[in-house]
């Protein structure tokens, strides 16, 4: 299938969004400092701006309202789920901006974990699909959801940096957690390029094809080598500079980039024609 | 078949409208493609109706081969329903999938979802489309556009729930040849097709 | 329909409710003429065709091009306006002018011509026929020679010619009896896909009844093929060697139609072994008859006439006569020859011939044997288009003589119009001096050789030509050697051509006239309808300027020989084709169909076989008196060599398109976008080339560029090429092929032909294939067609 590129780009600010999102919550819980609001703001915007770029793609963007009816569609499902996270999600900026009770905070932490996991979960089952022999399997909602870790973590780590904001505490935690999800986004790269090879070779072609090959290398060496070994780096020194994690950031997104695209393209639709058993020849003999 | 629906009138509550494709008339002639162009208006490039063909395989020259006509499988429980967050797409109450061009808005998701690449999205009207068994003909009482034409008179069309239906019939003179598409995917496709008489499928 | 109140439509056209109508005709993309409804609304405007379930051979299907038609009719580059040459040839400069101009200056120009040069100055053409055959050699008769300049030598004529020569009529064709058959041969034909419904239709009826089906092709994608009860891809070429291998099956295993051959064939003849001509009775006897042959009368044992009351005659034999003039021959029977012949090709000689395994040409031998007689033949360019075609077509024709199967339900029936459609009733009398002055030296082809009348513009020798009108022809892709054919139409001082498009042919004309198309002009459908006649009627009147080519050849007959074309409409014209039938075009119009031929068979039976002998001649003496070989035999045309080591057969069918026509009809043009080469996965993969690449095939005549596609259905050593490739589609954003780089017949030498035909070697061509490094077609750059976006 071509890249659909707003659909590209929309997954990877939802899942920033969120994943940054998630990332400050789950940190909150375990250190006490103070939270950054405008990096919760960053958080919303890069997921409205998933949401608007994904409307784009739309034949007619402007019948978007018709998108929640139907329950038995997971992307009526992304639909109904975006609004009330958005309201979480906004109702906790506003609490940390203007300092609301605990209680509420922990309203809108609960609230914002609770929709946010489950709008990656939805948006990753949207692509699993039996009818794209690439989409058939489970190993890409596991991808997804690795992914969306690592891409909270570098960018919780990383973005702050860009905005000139100060990194909450707790970041070398964050990082080893980061550098397991690189791992294991590399391990579920390779069965998966198996699993191609294995169930559809028009899949596993489209792999192969030389600029698919490139950027599956890019994506190996920019999105998890480069992040990884940077990340080690971190280790060693005991310490975060701020160009490190915005590489890191960077390189991530970049590398993701590249796997949504591979992604789309090794997508080729299933086989229609069941496959000729040559080992009976129906020619007749005469007798 | 347009005697078929006029015996089967009253008799069957319900139908479930659905084609049987004999591969033994097939002839890859194509005219089933550009007769649905003559019907609906489908932009250069799309076509509701194409023919598929599998082989030549084996080592010349003892191979085979042969030719998959394929439009809608009007499945009765159809993928490209069920994930259409807008519910353009619905079954009607004979059996046929079909779009609502005004709820749809060209989200293009029951094209990713459909296993029989069966859906496309028009450029100049930014929907899906795809074949909807000439429904404006059959409920003049008339076949679809591709079934009238058939080069080889290969294509039939009728109520499958009638057991006199002549559909029915040749599903069960021919339980040898019958098969479906990926039935595995349990979506029940109501386009049965049987098999060129001296190939063999796994 | 301005003129035609609807209260007086024939009841072929039913007025509909919404103030349209629907009229019942045939489509005419493809000689299968299938009956058709076109549908016009109030506006006169055509939006929909379907099948005419009435159609009493195809019951109402129909193939792409017929429901095509409106992207056809309508097409954006139509011609529409007769239009003059400004500037250079091949320019692409145009002026419309008035039909009243345009038929001025032909007739006017060609008249002169006459005066000056002779009428052998002007010659007439067209492409494929259709109805329209016996008008354009009118043309050429009524104006004083018929040069006939079109590509019957690999289209048709070899096919007709041999069989005429052989029984007298043409039953290899539509005559070829698919509805009541019992065993059906498909060699080197592919009409399922050419003459889709008519052949479709007919042949599955039968196998529903449980016919047989041979396809005798050397590809394995003809749509039949994975069907049939055998396939046998012979090498391109060897379709002789084939037909040997079967005679000798059949005959040794005695399953040939003893009673046929010694009642109705000329097997008993005696033939002198030296001369290899036959014993004629006045040979024998004082007062013999000069025309009438001799057999062995077994009882007497002697020689005696062949016509002579209550002889029971030898079939095989060979003996010694004494002539009327003393003289002693010895003389074996024509059968004995034959199967001298053909005792060499057994099974397993033409298995190495023929590259077809000895088992399978022996079963399918029996196999159509046995269900003779209501065994047919269907032979068409496949066995055409080869160096070697008068024999391999002489060889299939012996096979159906000898199984009896001519002229019988379900064989190979006897058509009359096939007689009548270039006898002298339709086309006029010979003019004088016709064979001297037709071109080139052919054995058996009365028209001019294209090979010498292109050498015959260019030199001036040994007459100049100064005029060619083409009416439906592509002749730069039509016939071989386009580079040849080129220099010849630019050189040539006055060429008109009438087309749907402005073809490459039509490009070098002085000037060029919009055709109707089937939709928009009335024909009566003839040719190749079967046991039918029908009436082929416009649906609309013709748009802008375009005008019928009958109507055209008619009004161009009646200013340049008006005696010949008396007729001031094309009414009365059709009136005079079906006198004969006693029916008038109005009566037709009304009916829509009419049986002309009713299914009476074994004519032969009172009529005899129009051929020397009156019977059919197994022993041909036609070829004899033209000194080619008159009994069956195999002869090998050109084999591969270390520089081109593949044989490369062109011409492959489509169902979408027919010969040049149709690449930029977009719903047609999306069905196969671009010319493919087949290729065998092995082969290519010696070779480096995958599927879509771009490649050069090139003969030792020249070179074209094609895209690969890798198919198990041919033999590694075979490529197959289609021809036809020159039309861009707009629409889609597809290219066109310019100076012939995809027009296969550049690799085609026109200077080796058949001696008897003149038909070159189109279908069995040493080639080589390589990969391409850089595409020669203009806005098509792309090496590989997967980095071409759909």
């Amino acid at each position: 299938m071509n890249p659909q590129y707003p659909l590209v780009f929309a997954t990877l600010l939802m899942r920033l969004g969120v994943g940054i999102s998630v990332t400050q919550i789950l940190v909150s819980f375990f250190v006490e400092a103070p939270v950054a609001w405008s990096l919760s703001l960053f958080s919303i915007g890069s997921l409205i701006s998933g949401v608007l770029l994904s409307a784009t793609h739309l034949g007619r963007p402007v019948r978007f309202m018709n998108s929640f009816s139907n329950l038995s569609s997971l992307l009526s499902w992304e639909a109904i789920l975006t609004p009330p996270l958005l309201i979480f999600m906004s109702f906790l900026s506003a609490g940390y901006y203007f300092n609301y009770p605990q209680i509420l905070i922990l309203i809108g932490k609960i609230g914002t974990l609770a929709f946010g996991v489950s709008l990656i979960y939805v948006t990753a089952k949207v692509y699993h699909l039996k009818a794209r022999p690439a989409w058939g399997t489970s190993l890409i909602v596991y991808e997804f959801f690795i992914s969306a870790l690592c891409m909270g973590i570098l960018g919780y780590l990383g973005i702050p940096q860009l905005m000139g904001v100060p990194v909450s505490p707790g970041g070398l935690f964050l990082i080893v957690l980061a550098m397991i999800g690189l791992v294991a986004e590399f391990v579920v790269g390779l069965y998966y390029r198996r699993y191609l090879r294995i169930v559809s070779a028009t899949a596993f072609e489209a792999l192969r094809e030389k600029a698919a090959s490139l950027q599956f290398y890019l994506w190996i060496i920019l999105g998890l080598g480069v992040p990884f070994v940077l990340s080690g780096v971190a280790l060693i020194i005991r310490e975060i500079p701020a160009f490190l994690s915005v590489a890191s950031f960077l390189s991530f997104f970049v590398g993701a980039l590249f796997w949504r695209i591979i992604f789309f393209k090794v997508a080729t639709p299933l086989k229609i024609t069941p496959t000729i058993d040559m080992a009976h020849d129906q020619r007749i003999v005469f007798p | 078949m347009v005697a078929d629906l006029e015996r089967g009138a009253g008799k069957v509550a319900k139908k479930k409208y659905g084609m049987v494709i004999d591969l033994e008339k097939c002839t890859g002639c194509r005219g089933c493609s550009v007769s649905c162009k003559n019907e609906h208006e489908i932009p250069p490039g799309v076509n509701f109706c194409w023919v598929y063909q599998e082989g030549p395989v084996g080592t010349y020259p003892k191979v085979s081969m042969y030719y998959l006509p394929r439009a809608c499988m009007q499945c009765s429980e159809p993928i490209c329903v069920k994930v259409c967050p807008t519910k353009a797409s619905y079954i009607n109450e004979d059996g046929i999938v079909l779009i609502d061009e005004d709820l749809c808005f060209g989200c293009q998701y029951c094209i990713w979802a459909c296993p029989y690449e069966a859906r496309f999205f028009h450029p100049g009207k930014k929907i899906v489309q795809k074949c909807n068994s000439c429904i404006h003909l059959v409920a003049m009482g008339k076949e679809p556009n591709c079934v009238v034409n058939c080069q080889g008179k290969a294509r039939f069309f009728g109520d499958l729930n009638d057991p006199e239906s002549q559909v029915s019939r040749m599903l069960d003179q021919n339980t040898d040849r019958v098969f479906r598409v990926k039935e595995e995917l349990k979506v029940d496709p109501q386009v049965y097709y049987l098999l060129a008489k001296k190939v063999k499928i796994k | 329909m301005s003129e035609i109140k609807r209260k007086d439509l024939p009841a072929s056209i039913i007025p509909t409710s919404d103030g349209g109508r629907i009229v019942k005709t045939n489509c005419f993309e493809s000689h299968s003429k299938c009956g058709v409804l076109v549908y016009v609304d109030k506006n006169e405007r055509v939006y929909k065709v379907t099948g005419n379930p009435e159609d009493p051979i195809t019951g109402g299907a129909i193939c792409s091009k017929a429901q095509a038609a409106k992207k056809i009719l309508y097409h954006p580059e139509r011609l529409n306006y007769p239009m003059k040459r400004v500037g250079e040839k091949g320019e692409d400069k145009w002026q419309r002018i008035s039909w009243e101009e345009a038929m001025d200056t032909i007739a006017s120009k060609l008249l002169a011509y006459k005066e000056q040069y002779g009428p052998e100055s002007v010659a007439f053409g067209q492409g494929t026929g259709r109805g329209t055959n016996q008008w354009n050699q009118r043309l050429g008769k009524s104006f004083g020679m018929n040069h006939w300049a079109c590509p019957a030598h690999v289209c048709l004529l070899p096919d007709m010619a041999t069989s005429m020569i052989t029984f007298g009529f043409f039953p290899l064709w539509d005559g070829a009896d698919f509805r009541n058959s019992r065993c059906i041969v498909l060699w080197g034909s592919n009409g399922n896909w050419s003459e889709g419904a008519y052949s479709n239709t007919s042949i599955a009826e039968a196998r529903e009844k449980g016919a047989k089906l041979i396809v005798i092709d050397p590809h394995f994608e003809h749509p039949m093929a994975h069907k049939a009860d055998y396939w046998l891809p012979v090498r391109p070429g060897t379709d002789g060697a084939l037909a040997m291998s079967w005679m000798n099956v059949i005959i040794k295993e005695n399953l040939y139609n003893r009673l046929f051959v010694e009642r109705w064939t000329n097997a008993t003849h005696l033939i002198d072994v030296e001369s290899m001509a036959p014993i004629t009775e006045n040979m024998i006897r004082e007062g013999g008859a000069e025309r009438d042959f001799v057999v062995w009368e077994r009882e007497k044992g002697r020689p005696v006439g062949a016509k002579t009351a209550g002889v029971v005659p030898q079939l095989e034999g060979i003996f010694e006569i004494t002539l009327a003039d003393g003289n002693r021959r010895t003389v074996k029977t024509a059968w004995t020859l034959l199967l001298e012949r053909i005792e060499p090709y057994t099974p397993e000689k033409a298995a190495e011939l023929t590259w077809v395994d000895a088992e399978t040409i022996r079963n399918a031998a029996r196999l159509y044997a046995t269900n003779s007689p209501g065994a047919c033949i269907n032979t068409m360019q496949g066995v055409e288009e080869h160096l070697n075609c008068t024999s391999a077509i002489r060889d299939i024709c012996c096979l159906i003589a000898i199984t009896g199967n001519l002229d019988v339900r379900g064989g190979n029936i006897w058509l009359p119009f096939w007689n009548e459609m270039l006898g002298t009733r339709l086309t006029g009398p010979d003019p004088p001096k016709q064979m001297e002055k037709k071109l080139g030296n052919l054995k058996l082809y009365p028209f001019s050789q294209l090979l010498a009348f292109w050498n015959a513009i260019i030199t001036g020798k040994p007459y100049p030509i100064k005029a060619y009108i083409i009416v439906a022809g592509n002749l730069l892709f039509s016939t071989e050697d386009p580079t040849l054919v080129e220099e010849a139409l630019r050189k040539l001082e006055f060429l008109v051509v009438m087309d749907y498009f402005l073809t490459p042919t039509a490009q070098l004309a002085d000037i060029v006239l919009p055709s109707a198309h089937w939709t928009e002009r009335d024909y009566i459908a003839d040719e190749f309808c079967g046991r039918y006649f029908f009436a082929q009627q416009r649906a609309i009147d013709p748009l802008y300027e375009r005008k019928s080519d009958i109507t055209f050849m008619r009004e161009l007959g009646r200013r340049i020989a008006p005696d010949w074309w008396p007729w001031k409409t094309d009414e009365e014209m059709f009136d005079f084709q079906l006198e004969p039938y006693r029916i008038s075009w109005k009566e037709l119009q009304d009916k829509w169909a009419i049986q002309t031929s009713p299914e009476v068979y074994r004519k032969y039976e009172k009529q005899g076989f129009e051929t020397p002998s009156g019977l059919v001649e197994i022993y041909s003496n036609v070829l004899k008196s033209v000194g080619s070989d008159p009994l069956p035999s195999y002869e090998e045309v050109t084999a591969p060599t270390a520089e081109c080591p593949f044989i490369l057969t062109s011409g492959r069918r489509y169902p979408n398109y027919y010969h040049s026509a149709h690449r930029g009809i977009s719903w047609l043009r999306e069905l196969a976008p671009h010319p493919m080469v087949d290729i065998n996965p092995k082969t290519a993969q010696e070779l480096g080339i995958k599927e879509g690449d771009l490649v050069w095939i090139e003969s030792d005549h020249g070179k074209v560029q094609m895209f690969a596609h890798l198919t198990n259905g041919v033999h590694p050593r075979v490529l197959s090429a289609p021809h036809g490739w020159w039309q861009a589609c707009e629409e889609l954003n597809l290219p066109g092929y310019p100076k012939h780089i995809s027009n296969v017949n550049v690799l085609v030498d026109s200077a080796k032909y058949n001696p008897e035909f003149g038909t070159t070697n189109m279908r069995a061509l040493p080639v080589n294939i390589y990969k391409a490094t850089k595409s020669e077609i203009p806005g098509f750059p792309h090496l590989n067609l997967g980095r071409a976006k759909p």
